[in-house]
Parts: C-alpha cells; structure tokens; sequence
C-alpha cells in the first residue's frame, strides 16, 4: 500500500466544498481557466475553429499568447508571404492588410500591377514581414526598375524569392529584363537565401550574372523549365541552349553567391556546364543537394570528377530523365546499358551522401549507374529511389557489388512492375537493414520472398494504383489480384508483427481487400484514386466495418483521395454515420481526412508528387 | 518503506511512500528540502499543501498511485511526440478515473496537478477540458466554466470581425 489516510471525517462535508467552486470568484479561489499555465495546455489541443471560438469568450483568453502562438501554428496563416498572383477585389485588400495587430493569412492578387496604389500600400505596411515573395512577371507588369525597387527595397527581409515567367514571350521580346542596371553599385541583398525560377525558357544571361552578383547568401537555387511548351521555338530553344541553366550557371560563375549554394536543382546540362561546375566545385562550391537532368554521354569522367569535389558536402543527388525516350527499349535484366547512354560512375567515397535517386517518374527511364559497392563508397546512404521504367530491369546497376560490410540503406522505393522473387533475396543481400519498402504491382511471388528474406520491414508502401493510360491492361501483366495481396498481407503481419506501417493506393475495392485482416497496423495511409464523375463517397461504409473498425492498434489513419491531375481533392470517405461509428470504434487513433488542415496537406501532396511526378 | 506525511487543506493526514510522492515534482522538491534542513535523517517529512484540499488530494494520489510505474516523461518533448505520447498515457482506468468527476472537481484537479507537478494528471484534464470545448458555442463554454464576458461595448463584435480574416479563404 503507497498511500494511507489517516482519517475520513474530512469527506463528510462534501456538499459544502462542491458549493466553494460554485462561488469561487467570491471566495478568492482562481478559476484554473484564467491561469496561462493551463490555457497554454488546452489550447494547444484545439483546433482552428474552436480557437477562434475561445477568443470570443472573454479578453483573457483573447489576448493569451498561447492561444495565438497556436493559432499561428495551426492556421494557414502566415505573415511570411504574399502571392502575387491570384483574385481578390481591392476592398479586400484593404480588409486584409491594413489593420493594425491582425492575423493574416495568404493571399493572392491576380491582374493587380505594382502600381496599383493600394498593392504598392500593402508593401509599405507588411514589407519588412514579408519572408517569401512570388512573382508572376507577366500578371505583375513589373518593369525593371520597379522589380528592383520592390525587392531590394520593400521587402528588405526577404528569404525567398519565387519567378514565374522571368522569360515569358513579352518580356522577352520587349527585352525588359535583358540586363540589371547598375548592378555594380546596387547595394547587396543579404537575407535572400532561396531563389526559385519557373517556366523560365529564354536566355537571359546578363541580367541572370548582374542579378546573382547581388545575392552573397544564397543557398539554394531551384529552376524548373516546362519542357512541354506551348511555344514551340521557346521549347526548342530550350533543348538547344538550355538557355536557363547557361544563365543561372554563368551568373554563378561570376558572382560569389556560388560559394555559399547548397542546393542545386536545374533541368539540362551541357559539357561546358558540367565543366564550369567542375571548376567551381574545385574553388570551393560544396553542394549538399544536386539534382540534374541526366548529362550528357561525353561527360561522363568530367561529372566524376565533380562529384569528387563534393564527396565531403553531397547529400543527395537526383538523376533524372526528363521525359521517356521513345526509342529506347526496356533494359533486360542483366545487359549493360547501351553505349550511348551515360551512366553515373561514383568516385570512391561519397562520405556524406543519403539519398541517390535515378528517375523522377516511373514511365521514364532510369539513369543506369556503374554497379558500387555501398558500404565502402556511400557509407551513410540510406534511401534508394529507383523510380522509372527500367526499374528493377537494369537490376544488377543498382544492387551494386555485395559486401560482407554492413550498409545502411533502409528505404529503397522502385516502380516497377516487379515479378523476378530473387529481387527479394538481392534487397536482402545489399541491404541487410532494410525497414522501409515502397513497390508498385509486387507479384504474389515477391511478397512471398520478401516475407521470408527481409524480415524487418515495417513500413511498407505498396502502389496497387490503376495507371490511367493502362488500366485495363495492368492485372494482365502481373496477373495481381488485389486480394492476393491481401492475403500475403496479413499472413506476414500475422507471423512476423513488423509490419507497422501500410501505405496503399488504389481504387476502393483493391484497398478494401487488402488490409481486410491486418489489424495490428499502427499506422495506415489511405490513397484513393477519385474522378470527377464519380460519387462523392469514395470508400465504402463495408471497408469501415470489415476492415478499419477492427484494426485496435491503429493510432494514424490518414484517408485522402487523389484526382489524377489535381491532386489530393476534397471528398468524403464514408457516411456520415458511418464516419461517427468510426471516430468511436478507434477512440485512440487520430484520423485525417483529405483535405486535412493546411500544413500537412501540403506536406502531402508535395510527398505524392515526388514519388510519381506525373 | 520510507514514508511522506501530506497533509491537505483541511487537514486530513495521508501517508505516501517517498516513491510514490517523489512523482510530483513539487514534492520532491519539499522532501528534498525536508532531508536537507533535517539532522535526523530518519525523521518522516510532513507536509502541508495549503491549496488543495482532501478530497482532491485524495485522488491526485490516487492518480499517482495507478501511475506509479509509469516512464517519467521529459518536460520539454516536441509536439508530436506528445500527441502520441498522450494518446497512449489515456489508458481505459484515466478513462473511467475521469468519467464520475464534475467539472468543478477537474478545475480543481487541473489546479492541484499543476500546482503539484505532476505532468500526466495535468494532460488528462487539459484533454478533457479541451474535449469540453471542441464543437461548444462561445455562451455554452462560458456557462460551462462560469466565466463572464468582460468585452465592453463594440469589443465583442470587433473579435468577431477579426476572426473572419482567419476563416476566409
């Protein structure tokens, strides 16, 4: 026994005590509700609603900084950016921007110049809040002068800076961002750490030099060209020139802002590009992101030599083809790689590196690499991407030279169609520590083999999604049912209990099918596929009662629906009553559903894009 | 055993093992202090919390006491980690600890864990109260937790217009 009490008489006067805190402002007792210790504790647990709902009640709580550092946090609001791009009426603006001590959130102006007085307002008031600025030059109207007045001047605080159409037809044209005037003795924009270039497709390289000359701290640049132009001689252009690049390099090579870039993201690369990296690298430039589009054959021992230079800074490095070559034929496992295709040779020790990845979307194909022996050369690598077309084809590139020294891969992510079960017994040889998984259409033979090689897996994602182009044709090919899986499923997590996390995308009935009988999951990540047409309900309440209502261990549940081209949609999963059932069977779990709430959401869809970039 | 002597408002005397009592923080503290300014180290430390009365000292070591093999958990841990921490610390007994008490017994519960430190019992009712918040309107949260409004004249609806700029969009 821990605890005795001595006597009991004090219970006797309970009635009168419950009376003390019906009174208890008169008889000087605090109300805990007005103690911050306490508000800082609830408030914390609530939602955006609700919080908005607790300023209400009295002054107190209204002005608690709990609850406005959490509303901060938990809104989309944000007093770093402002959009310039889409509607809004200018009373708006007004409302929105010209009150003293208010939250904003994000907005958007569209069609609204610089000039517009009020726009030019906004700029006055918030300026020195403002952390990230995006730019649409075309929408803007923004002559030079007053792109350099906005941001060198307003927004002197600035960390990043987002362009759309630096290079659109008009301005190019009208050669209005063609240099950077005085460029020498315009003063340095220091806080400026991010600059990010969209569809940016024409030359501009004097201004690209002049502009860079002015950003010291830059650290990380991000260009991202649509090769898909409507504007065919741009495009061409483009392929010809990468005119981009040659300008973001250029304006590099010449300023010093090369000194302090860590990541580097940018389409096509010339022989000369990879050369002017090579001597920047070797005046001391360390990356720590690089991603590139595949270079160029002849540059084969000069990017070698690059990334030797970065073996002490590199952390990730992203290959990728930019789009599927029509001409190529999928690599049958075990032949080289053609002679015309580049393949990455690492240098000796990439000491820092993490993440190698070699495509960006699985119909494209992948950048074949020289076989490495990963515990010696990439010690610290721990995910491999293998998205792409080839995938597991080209098999014997990836998996590397085995070795009795242990690597610390644990995620490996490929797209392929996988049907070869001695895939499974590779993984397990190569890396040994291996806990997350992602595969698209595994056959029933590879799960098999992979329950009984790579035992620790915990985490596994398995994409079971019908492609649209093919729908129809990909339980042909692999011959999947998706309640074979479903089967293979919960025997594993029935015999080896590892499996805690389930990441699945599909139409309802296959994800249905499929984590019917797993219910020791802790978490489960809910993909479904959802058209326009289709019914506002994308799951079935059958999927609830035989599936998800039983699964007691689960503390995340995370349902989203994606559309093929906008990504993760609002909708809803289940019926109303059947959403409540739900929220009651699995008291402990916490459950998202798309939209979700701002934050996260993003987060989201930004992971969905990258592991399918369509 | 080593024993505590805790004695509550109103007088009413429990005896606590040292173990136990060391799980709040503000005791441990007081025994602590008891041990140092003592000679006699066996001397049993007394002491008074002039705060809380029996009753609900009663069931905060009761808490203690269903909790007592609990990990102690790090004051400063990230939120995420929190939120799953004190999704797994409601066990089906805080459940049912909590399910009789009225909401004058958990203020006074909320004030006595805080008071005492003891950062489990503070998160329960924290998540309680916030239960009795979500989905509530501004006048049922005041009845509820016998707060007044205290917005004069146009205050009230100047709040209100502020929180549509949140809500918008």
């Amino acid at each position: 026994m821990e605890v005795m009490e001595e006597n009991h008489d004090f219970l006797k006067d309970n009635r009168e005590k419950q009376q003390k805190f019906m009174n208890m402002e008169s008889v000087g007792t605090p109300n805990p509700l007005l103690l911050d210790v306490v508000l800082d504790k609830v408030f914390e647990l609530l939602d955006l609603p609700n919080l908005l709902n607790c300023r209400l009640v009295c002054k107190l709580w209204r002005d608690n900084s709990g609850l406005k550092t959490t509303m901060k946090k938990k809104s989309v609001v944000s007093l770093r950016g402002i959009f310039l791009h889409t509607s809004t009426t200018k009373k708006n603006i007004c409302n929105y921007f010209l009150h003293d001590d208010i939250i904003y959130t994000r907005y958007y102006f569209e069609h609204i110049s610089y000039q517009n007085p009020l726009v030019s307002k906004v700029f006055e008031v918030m300026g020195s809040t403002i952390s990230i600025l995006q730019l649409h030059l075309d929408l803007n109207q923004l002559k030079i002068d007053q792109f350099r007045e906005l941001v060198y001047e307003r927004v002197p605080n600035l960390e990043e800076l987002i362009i759309y159409n630096l290079s659109h037809e008009e301005i190019y044209y009208k050669q209005i961002f063609s240099d950077f005037p005085d460029h020498s003795t315009h003063p340095k924009h220091l806080n400026l750490k991010r600059l990010e270039l969209q569809e940016t497709r024409s030359p501009i390289i004097a201004f690209m030099t002049e502009f860079l000359g002015t950003l010291p701290n830059l650290h990380e640049i991000t260009l991202k060209t649509d090769v898909c132009s409507d504007w065919t001689e741009q495009a061409e252009m483009w392929r010809q020139n990468s005119a981009i690049v040659k300008s973001v390099i250029d304006g590099l090579y010449n300023s010093e802002s090369f000194r302090t870039l860590k990541v580097f993201r940018c389409g096509k690369l010339l022989t000369h590009h990879i050369q002017t990296l090579l001597e920047m690298g070797e005046r001391g430039m360390s990356l720590e992101s690089l991603e590139l589009h595949v270079p160029p054959k002849e540059t084969e021992e000069l990017f070698t030599q690059f990334l030797s230079t970065q073996s002490k800074s590199l952390k990730e490095l992203v290959l990728f083809e930019q789009r599927a070559l029509p001409f190529r034929f999928k690599r049958v496992p075990g032949l080289p790689p053609s002679k015309q295709d580049f393949r990455l040779v690492l240098p000796d020790k990439m000491e820092q590196l993490e993440l190698l990845q070699f495509s960006k979307n699985y119909k494209a194909w992948m950048v074949p690499m020289k076989p490495i022996e990963y515990a010696r050369q990439t010690p610290k690598l721990k995910t491999l991407i293998l998205l792409g077309k080839d995938g597991f084809g080209c098999i014997s590139d990836y998996f590397g030279i085995p070795s009795k020294a242990i690597c610390e891969v644990n995620s490996v992510v490929s797209h392929d169609q996988v049907s070869d079960p001695k895939l499974a017994d590779m993984l397990h040889q190569t890396f040994p520590h291996l806990t997350k998984l992602c595969i698209r259409y595994p056959s029933p033979q590879v799960l098999t083999a992979l329950w009984s090689s790579c035992t620790r897996i915990q985490d596994l994602s398995l994409y079971l999604r019908d492609s649209e182009d093919f729908s129809y044709m990909d339980d042909a090919m692999t011959g999947l049912d998706a309640r074979i899986i479903g089967y293979y499923l919960s025997t594993v997590s029935k015999s080896y209990g590892h499996l805690k996390r389930l990441k699945v995308l599909g139409n309802q009935q296959k994800v249905t099918c499929s984590i019917v009988n797993l219910t020791d999951l802790r978490s489960l990540k809910i993909f479904v596929d959802h058209n326009e047409n289709d019914e506002r309900q994308v799951l079935s309440d059958a999927t609830v009662e035989f599936a998800l209502s039983k699964m007691h261990q689960l503390r995340l549940l995370e349902l989203y629906t994606l559309h093929w081209t906008l990504g993760v949609t609002s909708c809803s999963f289940f019926s109303q009553m059947c959403c409540e059932r739900l929220k009651k069977d699995l008291e402990l779990t916490v459950i998202r559903f798309s939209p979700g709430d701002g934050q996260d959401h993003d987060a989201e869809a930004l992971d969905y894009d990258n592991m399918l970039d369509e | 055993m080593a024993l505590v002597r805790v004695i509550s408002s109103d007088g009413a005397a429990f005896l606590v093992s040292q173990r136990l009592a060391k799980r709040s923080g503000k005791l441990k503290t007081e025994i602590e202090t008891f041990r140092k300014s003592s000679d006699n180290s066996e001397a049993q430390p007394e002491i008074r919390i002039v705060t809380i009365r029996a009753e609900i000292l009663r069931l905060v070591l009761q808490w203690l006491q269903q909790h007592q093999n609990d990990p102690v958990l790090p004051a400063n841990q990230n939120e995420q980690d929190g939120r799953g921490d004190a999704e797994m610390g409601q066990s089906q007994w805080d459940r049912d600890f909590l399910a009789p008490m009225d909401l004058g017994i958990v203020m006074e519960l909320i004030l006595a864990a805080n008071h005492l430190e003891v950062k489990g019992l503070l998160d329960i009712t924290c998540k309680l109260v916030e239960s009795k918040i979500t989905g509530r309107t501004v006048d049922e949260i005041r009845t509820a937790f016998k707060l007044k409004s205290d917005f004069k004249g146009n205050e009230e609806e100047q709040t209100r217009l502020e929180n549509r700029w949140c809500v918008e969009n």
